[in-house]
């Protein structure tokens, strides 16, 4: 046992080296935040806050070593709980990263057209934690910023139009009354296009045509209004049309 | 393409005749506030489509057209409704969004909405001046990308003939043009003249530091 006196000086100079880590973690938080900034607030806020929590660990660490608790049992506590910390915020560690990974290399911007994995989109917000991705079908994929790290990025962006494959099915049809319908149809949704679109085969099989046309699309959203148009427009010659 | 257009004032008239140039086949639609307008924009752009919207009714028509709309250009003469309709263009993912400004100052406002696309109409001021004033440096164009940049500098003697060629030796992403002052085009900076205006086109972060090495110098 310590004398009463020494008792007391420890656990002063154990309180002042608390205070001091709880002092020194607000102002490395506040001056970490204004310098991670320029990656974007939310990550500036949540890694400053990672730091801050850090330096407040240390100095608890160092007022346990210096009230002179047993260090060893202590030590086995507080690696469990980082352990089990880490385990449990596995994925929220993982978007961090992700997080930084996206500030500083910055594979997209919002309004590029990437593909990752089975999903391809428009980018519509880059977030903290998850990135929101517009696919062809129009349909809003949030997607956790883990998943860039796992998955190869294909930016498209460089050219503005998309091009869009379909096939078109004309079930009882003969190919050589087909060809000019096919023409005339392209025609008339080619304003809404980036240029011309492309008839690129057109065959006869089991009494029924298949045609494959290309399509150059800006907003890949307003594929299924075309194709809707496009079928009209074939219903209108009293032509009955599958399009996928 | 679906182009909106909104504004019947210079700034669109001149974007809609640009238009209709890029795209002669595609759907322009123009989005006008007043009835007197509507009427003479009909007639002086006969391929478009006119509408006539209240200033509030716009947001609600870029809301319900933004599946099929593949480019907004706000080109009103008011920078905060050009804002506001950029703003409801980019939360409805509409693909392409261009703002044309009206003053030059708001440009860092439109930037941190995240309009990509701003078109400053004050812009060209400085370069033509620098171009016909002779300054040492003038960046002439950077593509919206920002990865080409064309620029021109004023070379006056030998020495920084030398030293142009120097920095140009073994760069495979500038290309070079020399108009000397008799007005002789050449291509190749070897053999061209020790005075005149080179022009340089290719990589926006070579060609900065070139630039940046020739810029100080006494007009």
């Amino acid at each position: 046992m310590f004398p009463p006196e020494d008792v007391i000086l420890r656990i002063l100079i154990a309180a002042a080296v608390l205070i001091l880590s709880y002092f020194l973690g607000g102002y490395v938080k506040s001056r970490l935040e204004r310098v991670l900034s320029k990656f974007g607030a939310g990550f500036a806020r949540k890694t400053s806050d990672l730091v801050r929590y850090f330096i407040l660990f240390v100095g608890i660490a160092a007022m346990v070593s210096i009230l002179s608790l047993d260090i060893m049992a202590i030590s086995v506590i507080i690696v469990a709980i980082l352990i089990l910390l880490l385990v449990s915020m596995r994925d929220i560690v993982l978007n961090l990263a992700a997080e930084l990974y996206l500030a500083t290399r910055k594979p997209f911007k919002e309004n590029d057209w990437i593909k990752v994995g089975e999903i391809e989109g428009s980018v519509k917000s880059i977030g903290g934690m998850d990135t929101e991705i517009i696919t062809y079908d129009g349909d809003l994929v949030v997607i956790p910023n883990s998943y860039f790290l796992r998955h190869p990025i294909i930016n498209k962006s460089q050219s503005l139009a998309r091009y869009v494959e379909l096939k078109l099915s004309f079930p009882k049809m003969k190919l050589d009354k087909l060809e000019q319908a096919v023409t005339e149809v392209l025609e008339e949704i080619k304003p809404e296009l980036f240029g011309d679109p492309e008839l690129l085969s057109m065959s006869e099989k089991d009494q029924m045509v298949e045609a494959h046309v290309s399509l150059p699309i800006v907003n890949v959203r307003k594929l299924r209004w075309l194709t809707a148009r496009m079928a009209k427009g074939f219903l209108t010659r009293g032509i009955e049309v599958e399009i996928e | 393409m679906r182009v909106l257009l909104i504004g019947g004032g210079h700034s669109a008239y001149f974007a809609a005749n640009s238009i209709r140039g890029i795209d002669p086949n595609g759907k322009l639609i123009i989005i006008e506030f007043t009835s007197e307008k509507v009427e003479v924009l009909s007639k002086t752009f006969p391929f478009a489509e006119v509408v006539q919207q209240e200033i509030d009714g716009v947001e609600s028509y870029i809301r319900s057209n933004a599946s099929i709309l593949d480019a907004v250009i706000a080109a009103t003469e008011s920078d905060s409704l050009n804002l506001r309709y950029c703003k409801t263009a980019r939360e409805n993912a509409v693909p392409l969004i261009i703002a044309i400004l009206n003053n030059p100052m708001n440009e860092g406002i439109f930037a941190k909405e995240g309009v990509r696309h701003v078109i400053n109409p004050y812009g060209i001021i400085p370069v033509e001046l620098s171009e016909i004033l002779g300054s040492a440096t003038n960046i002439i164009y950077k593509t919206p990308s920002g990865s080409v940049m064309v620029a021109s500098l004023r070379i006056e003697g030998e020495g920084e003939l030398r030293k142009i060629r120097g920095k140009l030796r073994g760069s495979e992403d500038v290309s070079a043009l020399l108009v000397s002052s008799s007005g002789e085009i050449k291509s190749s900076i070897e053999e061209a003249d020790a005075r005149g205006r080179l022009y340089l086109m290719g990589s926006e972060e070579k060609l900065r530091k070139i630039l940046g090495s020739f810029r100080g110098r006494r007009r």
